[in-house]
């Protein structure tokens, strides 16, 4: 691959339950490319939201080695992961995560407020907002809003730091069909007009074709084929 | 992180938890109100305490005769001839030549009348500088004088008790009987407040007829036979000097009196000593009462936090994934604590206050305003936020975000 962005080399992820450890992943391989798009697929318990949070920095492989944009990740200090998750990454979660005690304005701010700089938060909030089609609901509460729109701000949230990489964990799973469909229009939107690689996680073939330049089928912590 | 935005995202989380804040709030409230409750009516009682002793003169030693029973008069009526004018000379060298002093002789004011029933009035016969002494003050009309005494005038000057009972349209001018003379009211005297349980009650002098000492020994009624006079005052250079002249007094009136105790010399930094300490021991009662109700307040807020964490887990692993540190969340935590604390410590104060002036109304109690205990309440309440807050925030700090996310 000419210029890749995320590359995993034999990467392993055991728990601890109890006494024993519970291997997730088992030595992955993974090469992704800047600008790329790529679903990942397979069965609950096949290790593909672990990958997920691993490629974001939420979690620590056990071993092996994590290259992101050429600097090796795999062992900054909680801090420097803490740093990189805000401006390097943008998370959109099945069930959306928005803080119900903020306004939808605020929910999309959330990440500006852990960065340095002094840009204002509001207008980057605005901005986002309208890209998402929800400009008019700046100051409503998240439960006043449909669950397309609440996933939309939370994709606008996850756009706040302009990320490099996009990481979404089954974003339809909890929308009825028409709603996954402006969802997934809106990932196509946002990957052609901003350039940011994506991954999805997704057990739906049809959402992994259409948002995936490349579909990855993972089973028993091992990504196939 | 600027502190501005830490501050705005805890009053966000009170704004959606407005019962739940509450409910901590009360308990820092309950605690620190009965802090300074505790503090204000203890320093109310001090200062109960000076006051009462400043009634009668803080700088005033007094030698009070002690009542014989009339059978054991005769036994010691030998040796001593009880407290006189006599020991008047002695005290005056004992504690200083140019020391101020004055006598009283306290009896039952008898054939009188006064148009009100006199059981408990009393008839003072005194040396006029005893207004100075123990600080008379005259409402109307004038004091008695030297002069007064020296020529026997029958003039008289009015306890407030006294005065307003028996003349309610004012007593100036007006002739009362006392025994077979007729006296003129010359005077009134401001109320004396009580003076809580002192040998000398300064109280008892609004139930008084002042006279003359001269006066009523012509007048009224001959000296006793074993004593004549009932209190005799010193003003010394200060409070903390009037111990130093009980020490200097005692022998040389004990070697007057053939080594009778039939006197009792109060020197009010004794009583004081006395009475602070028992006082202190009260505080530290009080306040470790009220220390416990802090402490079970501060555990209210810890409990609260913690209930916080398991469910705002989501949101502390959302916050992780957005990019905050560690450090972040619980300094987020840790600042919603210290302003549940705060805030609480606010109300607190000010109702601890209210609650102590209120009791203080309807028990009689002086309650003292006290600036210190105020500071102390309040620095109190942010310590109980930090103490109490920091191990809820460092558990927040440490939540999982994989796991966290995970939960619904």
């Amino acid at each position: 691959m000419a210029d890749p962005f995320v590359e995993l080399r034999d990467v392993t992820k055991a728990y601890r339950r109890d006494e024993s450890e519970v291997p997730v992943l088992n030595g992955v391989d993974l090469t992704i490319g800047r600008g790329e798009r790529v679903s990942i697929m397979g069965r609950s318990g096949s290790g593909k939201s672990t990958l997920l949070n691993i490629l974001g920095c939420l979690d620590v492989p056990s071993s092996g080695e994590y290259r992101l944009d050429g600097h090796d990740v795999s062992h900054l200090s909680d801090n420097e992961l803490s740093r990189l998750r805000n401006a390097t990454f943008g998370f959109v979660f099945q069930s959306f995560h928005l803080l119900k005690g903020l306004t939808i304005a605020e929910n999309v701010e959330l990440p500006l407020e852990y960065c340095e700089g002094g840009a204002s938060h509001r207008d980057r909030a605005l901005e986002l907002l309208t890209l998402v089609g929800l400009e008019h609901r700046l100051s409503h509460r998240p439960n006043e809003l449909s669950g397309g729109e609440r996933q939309r701000v939370a994709i606008a949230r996850a756009l706040a730091n302009h990320p490099k990489l996009l990481l979404a964990d089954e974003p339809t799973g909890a929308l009825d069909s028409k709603a996954q469909r402006a969802i997934l229009d809106l990932f196509t939107r946002v990957h052609r007009s901003l350039g940011t690689t994506l991954v999805i996680v997704t057990h739906d073939p049809k959402v992994a074709e259409e948002l995936g330049d490349r579909v990855i089928h993972m089973s028993d912590g091992r990504v196939g084929g | 992180m600027t502190r501005t935005k830490v501050l705005r995202r805890s009053l966000v989380q009170f704004r959606t938890h407005p019962l739940r804040t509450a409910l901590a709030l009360l308990g820092m409230v309950l605690g620190v109100s009965s802090v300074v409750g505790m503090v204000s009516i203890g320093e109310g009682a001090q200062r109960e305490i000076l006051a009462s002793i400043e009634a009668l003169g803080g700088d005033v030693v007094h030698v009070k005769a002690k009542d014989v029973p009339d059978e054991k008069v005769g036994e010691i009526v030998n040796d001593s001839r009880g407290l006189n004018r006599n020991d008047l000379s002695a005290v005056r060298s004992a504690v200083g030549g140019a020391a101020e002093t004055g006598y009283a002789r306290w009896s039952a004011l008898g054939v009188t009348d006064l148009p009100v029933s006199t059981y408990n009035v009393k008839l003072v016969a005194v040396e006029p500088t005893l207004f100075d002494i123990h600080r008379l003050k005259v409402r109307t009309g004038r004091r008695l004088l030297a002069l007064d005494d020296v020529y026997g005038r029958r003039v008289a000057v009015l306890g407030s008790d006294v005065a307003e009972r028996a003349f309610p349209g004012g007593a100036l001018g007006k002739r009362i009987r006392i025994g077979y003379a007729y006296f003129e009211v010359v005077g009134t005297l401001e109320p004396k407040r009580a003076g809580a349980d002192l040998p000398l009650d300064p109280e008892s002098y609004n139930r008084a007829v002042v006279v003359p000492f001269n006066t009523a020994v012509e007048e009224v009624a001959p000296p006793d036979t074993y004593k004549e006079i009932d209190v005799l005052s010193a003003k010394v250079g200060g409070l903390a000097e009037t111990l130093a002249a009980k020490r200097a007094l005692g022998p040389v009136l004990r070697a007057l009196h053939g080594g009778i105790e039939d006197f009792e010399i109060i020197a009010p930094e004794e009583i004081l000593e006395k009475k602070r300490a028992t006082q202190a021991i009260l505080n530290v009662v009080l306040t470790s009462i009220a220390a416990i109700s802090l402490l079970v307040g501060g555990i209210g807020v810890m409990n609260i936090m913690l209930a916080n964490i398991m469910e705002r887990i989501t949101e502390i692993g959302l916050r992780r994934a957005v990019g905050a540190s560690k450090k972040d969340i619980r300094d987020q935590f840790l600042v919603e604590s210290v302003i549940i604390c705060f805030v609480g410590g606010t109300i607190g104060v000010v109702l601890g206050y209210a609650v102590s002036f209120a009791v203080g109304w309807a028990f009689h109690l002086t309650v003292a305003f006290a600036w210190m205990a105020m500071v102390f309440a309040f620095s109190l309440s942010v310590g109980v936020g930090l103490v109490f807050g920091i191990w809820p925030a460092m558990r927040a700090s440490r939540v999982n975000p994989v796991v966290a996310l995970q939960r619904e």
